[in-house]
């Protein structure tokens, strides 16, 4: 009984991990397309949840683990997936609230390490594997994005001349929907099987199903309801950030800027090169504001959302260090009680966030995270931005 | 660093990666700017412009498909 109730607290843990992974990442699809016009708010994110939803269902083949060679697979218990689940779950609330774009996979990764480091010791964690697939990858993916989409932004505006042919921005926006929706349907294969992954792995962990077995279809059906009613719910506030905190897109920069990051998504995929979506996502908008000329990137939100990208997995690790030490060798009791205290927590956090409330209504609303105008402090001179 | 990474499958995913966003954008906006062209310049050979048009998107949805198809079916 008392595993059963275990085993149900884990998998309603990941699946809201799983929620938090689609809200904060809807951005990644969809912010350049609400930024630039191509589509309203709402039904960008409805697009997005339904392409999440096909995504999560195309294949099945990453849901081994996403732990899997980064800490050693005899040391992970239930409660350790429970204080890693959580630990990436408060991260991803975290960053969402300071509408920063950070990695939901690293916030998972990191909270694993941290949990293990406590339960198994340092000997259970492969910092080789850790370097190798998420370090690298963290420093590789945003520079290979940015660059691509810089380059082929410059191209686009040699060509098409936008500057000079108004029209041709609606025909941009017409290639945002498709180069939004691959972006979108990429995110669920990928995203969505990390979550199958680790409820996988917890049902192994119980014994439930066999070691190498694929999900059962109920887990494949939750994690791809989790992540597109995540992506529906909307992270406003990552949106926001993308869509014009970090500098301003034009409908051409959108497209060039989706296009550069499924190129690399789905190439990085094919080569087996484990890059964050995220990251991705974010250095293509980045490398489009370097691309236009006259463009602007706003350097600060830029250094903010690196600052989150390097402190993702250690902060993620620490949390779920400090639970883990709750949880492991306690009985369920304990974890209960770490529950009811995480919902607190994450309902703090939704009560924060209402004090400057971003939704669809205003995420097209040019200010910064406590509401000031960014229209104003674009016209600020250099010395009173610094000084702000 | 090829300690901890294969250098060659790195340098094949920047390659691929540089081609294929890089092309797809061009092939795009050479059709973007046919199509606004032909709507501008409606004396000129509207379907020349139409048809380079087209040829290009149908190169961008044949290698976004070929794409697709080659990451699901791995």
């Amino acid at each position: 009984m008392h595993d059963a109730a275990l085993l149900f607290i884990v998998v309603t843990a990941a699946l809201t991990f799983d929620f938090t992974n689609g809200f904060h990442d809807t951005a990644n699809a969809m912010a350049t397309s609400i930024a630039t016009g191509a589509l309203k708010p709402k039904a960008a994110v409805a697009l997005s949840a339904v392409l999440n939803l096909v995504g999560a269902f195309l294949s099945i083949k990453v849901a081994a683990t996403i732990a899997g060679g980064i800490v050693a697979s005899g040391a992970i218990t239930l409660p350790i997936v429970f204080a890693g689940l959580l630990g990436a779950i408060v991260w991803n609330m975290v960053t969402w609230s300071l509408g920063l774009p950070s990695s939901s996979s690293h916030a998972l990764i990191g909270g694993v390490i941290g949990a293990t480091l406590v339960s198994a010791g340092t000997s259970a964690v492969h910092g080789h594997s850790i370097i190798a697939k998420v370090v690298i990858p963290a420093v590789l993916a945003p520079i290979l994005a940015s660059l691509v989409a810089m380059l082929a932004t410059r191209l686009s505006y040699r060509i098409a001349r936008p500057d000079e042919r108004p029209r041709s921005h609606r025909y941009f926006r017409y290639g945002q929907l498709a180069s939004a929706s691959l972006v979108s349907l990429a995110h669920g294969t990928n995203d969505a099987q990390k979550t199958m992954g680790v409820i996988t792995l917890a049902l192994i962990a119980d014994h439930q199903i066999s070691p190498g077995a694929d999900p059962p279809a109920w887990v494949i059906v939750s994690c791809g309801v989790a992540i597109a009613a995540g992506t529906y719910f909307g992270g406003w506030r990552v949106i926001r950030t993308m869509g014009h905190r970090l500098t301003h897109i034009e409908a051409p920069q959108g497209f060039t800027a989706q296009t550069a990051s499924v190129a690399v998504l789905l190439t990085a995929t094919q080569g087996g090169l484990p890059l964050s979506t995220t990251h991705i996502t974010s250095g293509a908008v980045l490398g489009t504001g370097l691309g236009r000329r006259g463009s602007d990137v706003r350097w600060r939100v830029a250094g903010s959302m690196v600052i989150a990208w390097v402190l993702t997995l250690p902060a993620a690790a620490l949390v779920a260090a400090g639970i883990g030490l709750i949880v492991d060798g306690g009985g369920t009791g304990q974890i209960i009680v770490v529950s009811v205290a995480a919902v607190a927590v994450l309902a703090g956090f939704w009560l924060w966030s209402r004090r400057h409330p971003v939704s669809a209504d205003n995420v097209n609303d040019a200010s910064d995270r406590f509401g000031r105008s960014l229209n104003s402090i674009e016209r600020a001179p250099v010395l009173e931005q610094a000084a702000s | 660093m090829s300690d901890y990474l294969d250098l060659v499958v790195l340098r094949n995913v920047a390659v691929v990666a540089l081609v294929a966003g890089i092309g797809i954008t061009v092939l795009f906006s050479v059709a973007v700017r046919a199509m606004t062209s032909a709507e501008e310049q409606p004396g000129q050979s509207v379907a020349v412009s139409r048809l380079l048009a087209a040829g290009c998107l149908l190169i961008v949805a044949a290698t976004v498909a070929v794409g697709l198809w080659a990451v699901l079916a791995k």
